[in-house]
């Protein structure tokens, strides 16, 4: 139990370390950490995670989408969807929140309880079945290893808890700090094409204004949450009633729409976009942020979100002729780390 | 004639037969993999016990039917569905004769592989080549399954003078599933007690849909289709269970669920015979003529490549040789890569789920008060469309009285779940040996010297006529090809196309003859199919035959206000009627003349 608790700290000191994690792991000084994480990385793609066997955390978070999924809504073990769009894992730690919409989950271990017990629909379908599950991990030689390795000295390591703290140590070292941007500032001037370095002028500009609250650094501030405009279905400001955004979590009319500022690391293999994934592609994005909002002119979610009550004051529309568009383009495209995501050491280890 | 051998496949083989050898040695290893073996994808106790499985009638029969051909003079499984003298005799033929079972045995050791033919069809149109003399009516196409190798072979057989007149082997590829492998899959699904116990009933044979339509389903055999997989799908409510068949295995080997949308009511509107005497009689595989503004061509509907125009020019100028519609490739789950790879056809010749149930129709493009064009469209149905896990596509082709032409076609939903990417794979092959492609980038135009691929992306550099590639017919002149990007005022939204160039061989089949299904249903790179044909090494592309692969991504959205790929029905004063949300996709051609 005390080393469990050391081993949490541990963890918990390196969250804070910021950039360069990954090389710290590749030693053997932390084994401890690197065992745990190895666990985490096995239990993350494991379908035996879900009640039926269907789904892994990987089914929504799958390196070859920077650990999104590409659908609008990530569907559960029983096929039914859940109601948002599942976001990267790249640099997640960093967020100061996590979930869309809602302030008080602040770390991986947290979060995980959604997935694991959440009914409505079912994710991956704890709930009633974890004895099942934990059993069924731990009748397996590979594992039974894995956890005397990653918890040693424990008695029974096959637990909840232990679960969660490794899959949680995986996903603290999903970070992401060497796409061409990332080079770029340090130094590397050839890193971003000419074009690219116009896009970034263009996302920190004042007219713009993506650098307002789309951060690309770490900050430590706590998480931003904003109604950008993406539905207005009574002239009021109402978005689907299925989905309220941060008002779910504080009443408060003014939250109504509101949701967490995405990350865009990685935002060209993130699609779709939003909280509903209702965006399907970059350029549909950027058209809805030129406009100051979305126009959605038939359908029960019919309305001009431009003209949403709640909506951000940042989100007032520009001008952007094609040239610029390509230029945003091109920068965003060079957020993407294409090299972290094609490490063996975080790929599914059942295929190797 | 020599038979076709297609330069890459000495490659592919050598991998796949080395692959085979290791298995073989695996399995005299007095160490057997257990069931809790970490690299199978699925552990639920029943989907990896052959004993309990293989206590099944039907299985063992089939086993002791592959046990026994195993050890014939010719190991391979005949094709008795149909069993008139034609169809027993092709096979003969084709079987006598050595470049066609070449790969019947393992290299090495010349152990048996096990082979099963699964269909035998009259020869097709395209499948006929320059040189080829036979009577009418006396010309086979058979095709046969490699189990082993997960390879196709199709053989042309003149039954009249009892000759193989030609042979290609495809590797990774498979052929349309006969009927009796689509009855073997059906039992396995529904008597698995993990498909019962999942729907909460034991379903009856009749229930499952789609189940000769090839699957895959990673971290299993089925991962990527390099084992024969289907998949019979049964819609419960608002959801559909997949049921994946290994039919290489013979076992259940997966289940997994979709959601099919909200509205997902189970009422047939259209009442389409599959079976239709007058598409039979008069397009399937005849070739028809049309001749209108300033075109003419040649079209045929064919066994499962689509509507194919061929012999295309204009203003008596060779365009095309032929443009087709090879597969369709629809995933619902890219992270765990199941979905269908399907091809679409005439109904009397295609094993497909989705066929031509109307003939093909001819139509004006009129734009005000002109008519600029005409338009040539063959509508693709499952019987039950518009209900869950059935489908229907609209292929297109448009030609206007400028020179300008589109191929096109699109999913009129409503498909098998709402989180779906349906590939189409085009296959564009122009007239003339002088060609050369270009690609927009950096405000100029760069050649393509190899083989290659490109993906269209939202960065893409277009021109400021919204052209992204160009291809040269001869000096100064060309087409322009303008990728859609939602401006056609078609409901499309954009292609997000990979195309390919490959180079048209004369002396070897890539396409040009009727495909077998030559990608898997849930790739999310650019492996659909087309990449067999340049990888390992890419040739030259200058100044040559081209051939052109387009394979557009259409994400399905049941999202209200924004549904796209999809079909529902509504009711209204009385009756049910169906609402579609087309997502058509394809790319313009424009030509130039400097």
């Amino acid at each position: 139990m005390k080393k469990g608790i050391v081993g949490g700290m541990l963890l918990l000191l390196f969250a804070g370390m910021g950039p360069g994690l990954t090389e710290l792991f590749s030693g053997t000084v932390y084994s401890a950490a690197t065992d745990r994480i190895t666990l985490g990385r096995y239990l993350f793609y494991d379908t035996r995670m879900s009640y039926n066997l269907t789904k892994s955390c990987s089914s929504c978070h799958d390196p070859q989408f920077a650990f999104s999924d590409g659908y609008r809504t990530s569907s559960g073990a029983d096929g039914y969807n859940v109601k948002r769009n599942a976001p990267s894992l790249i640099n997640a730690r960093y967020e100061q929140a996590l979930t869309w919409a809602d302030s008080s989950i602040r770390s991986f271990e947290q979060q995980m309880n959604f997935p694991l017990y959440n009914e409505h629909p079912r994710e991956l379908g704890w709930k009633g079945h974890e004895s099942e599950i934990l059993h069924r991990i731990g009748d397996l030689p590979l594992y039974r290893q894995l956890f005397q390795k990653a918890f040693p000295g424990e008695p029974a390591p096959v637990n909840r808890g232990n679960i969660i703290r490794a899959i949680a140590a995986f996903e603290e070292q999903l970070v992401s700090f060497d796409a061409p941007y990332d080079r770029y500032l340090r130094g590397n001037r050839k890193a971003l094409s000419a074009e690219a370095v116009r896009g970034m002028q263009l996302f920190n500009s004042a007219e713009l204004a993506c650098s307002s609250c789309h951060t690309l650094q770490p900050t430590g501030k706590p998480a931003a949450y904003y109604n950008t405009g993406l539905y207005n279905l009574d002239r009021e400001g109402a978005y689907p009633e299925e989905d309220q955004g941060l008002y779910s979590i504080t009443k408060n009319k003014a939250d109504k729409g509101k949701f967490r500022v995405p990350s865009l690391r990685n935002v060209l293999l993130t699609a779709p976009y939003t909280h509903n994934g209702s965006v399907a592609s970059i350029n549909e994005m950027l058209s809805i942020y030129q406009r100051g909002g979305r126009q959605i002119s038939s359908g029960d979610w019919s309305g001009d979100g431009a003209a949403n009550v709640n909506k951000s004051p940042l989100i007032k529309g520009f001008r952007l002729p094609e040239t610029d568009r390509q230029a945003l383009l091109a920068f965003l495209t060079a957020l993407t780390d294409s090299g972290l995501l094609k490490k063996n050491s975080i790929m599914n280890p059942f295929n190797q | 004639m020599k038979a076709g051998f297609p330069y890459w496949f000495c490659f592919v083989l050598a991998v796949a037969i080395s692959g085979t050898a290791t298995a073989q040695k695996k399995t005299t290893s007095p160490k057997k993999k257990t069931n809790n073996s970490v690299y199978l994808g699925e552990y639920k106790p029943g989907i990896l016990e052959p004993v309990r499985q293989d206590s099944a009638v039907y299985i063992q029969e089939r086993k002791r039917q592959v046990d026994s051909i195993l050890k014939e003079k010719i190991p391979v499984k005949f094709y008795t569905d149909r069993d008139d003298e034609k169809t027993m005799l092709a096979q003969q033929v084709a079987l006598a004769d050595s470049l066609f079972t070449k790969y019947v045995w393992e290299k090495n050791t010349r152990k048996p592989l096990w082979n099963e033919i699964f269909g035998v069809y009259p020869a097709r149109p395209g499948d006929l080549r320059k040189g080829m003399k036979f009577l009418p009516g006396t010309m086979m196409r058979v095709e046969m399954y490699n189990y082993a190798l997960n390879l196709t072979t199709i053989g042309l057989v003149d039954v009249f003078t009892h000759r193989l007149l030609s042979v290609d082997h495809f590797p990774q590829t498979q052929p349309d599933i006969p009927a009796r492998l689509k009855r073997l899959a059906v039992q396995i699904a529904v008597n698995a007690p993990e498909v019962e116990k999942a729907l909460g009933f034991k379903p009856s044979q009749e229930m499952p849909v789609m189940a000769n339509t090839k699957t895959a389903l990673n971290r299993t055999k089925c991962e990527r289709s390099r084992h024969l997989c289907v998949a019979p799908t049964f819609v419960k409510g608002n959801r559909a269970l997949w049921a994946i068949v290994d039919l290489t295995d013979h076992k259940l080997v997966g289940l997994r669920w979709t959601n099919v949308g909200k509205d997902a009511d189970q009422i047939v509107v259209t009442e389409r015979r599959i079976q239709n005497e007058n598409i039979a009689d008069c397009y399937c595989e005849q070739v028809n003529t049309v001749q209108k503004s300033n075109w003419k061509l040649d079209y045929v509907l064919t066994a499962s490549d689509g509507l194919m125009v061929s012999n295309v020019s204009y203003k008596s100028t060779p365009v095309l040789n032929s443009a087709k519609l090879v597969d369709w490739h629809v995933s619902y789950s890219g992270t765990e890569g199941f979905g269908y790879s399907d091809a679409v056809g005439c109904p009397i010749f295609s094993q497909s789920a989705v066929v031509a149930t109307d003939p093909p129709k001819i139509a004006e493009i009129v734009e005000g008060d002109s008519t600029v064009g005409f338009m040539l469209e063959q509508k693709f149905f499952s019987e039950l469309w518009p209900v869950a896990c059935n489908y229907s596509y609209s292929q297109r082709f448009f030609f206007y009285n400028d020179g300008r032409f589109r191929v096109v076609c699109a999913s009129l939903g409503r498909g098998c779940g709402n989180n779906g990417v349906y590939r189409p794979v085009f296959r564009i092959s122009f007239a003339g040996n002088q060609q050369s492609f270009y690609e927009w980038g950096n405000e100029k135009w760069s050649q393509w010297k190899k083989e290659q691929w490109q993906l269209q992306q939202p960065a893409t550099a277009y021109t400021k006529e919204g052209y992204q590639y160009r291809l040269e017919t001869g000096a100064g002149k060309g087409f322009y090809i303008e990728p859609g990007r939602g401006q056609f005022k078609d409901s499309g939204r954009g292609d997000n196309a990979y195309l390919y160039v490959t180079k048209n061989h004369l002396n070897k089949d890539e396409g040009e003859a009727d495909l077998v299904t030559i990608g898997p249903c849930c790739n999310n790179n650019y492996q659909q199919g087309p990449e067999k044909f340049i990888e390992p090494s890419p040739e030259n592309i200058s100044s040559t035959d081209l051939v052109l692969w387009y394979v557009p991504q259409m994400r399905n959205d049941d999202t209200p206000g924004s549904k796209y790929c999809w079909a529902e029905t509504y009711y209204e004063k009385g009756v049910y009627k169906v609402r579609t949300y087309p997502c058509f996709a394809g790319p313009m051609f424009v030509p130039y003349d400097k």
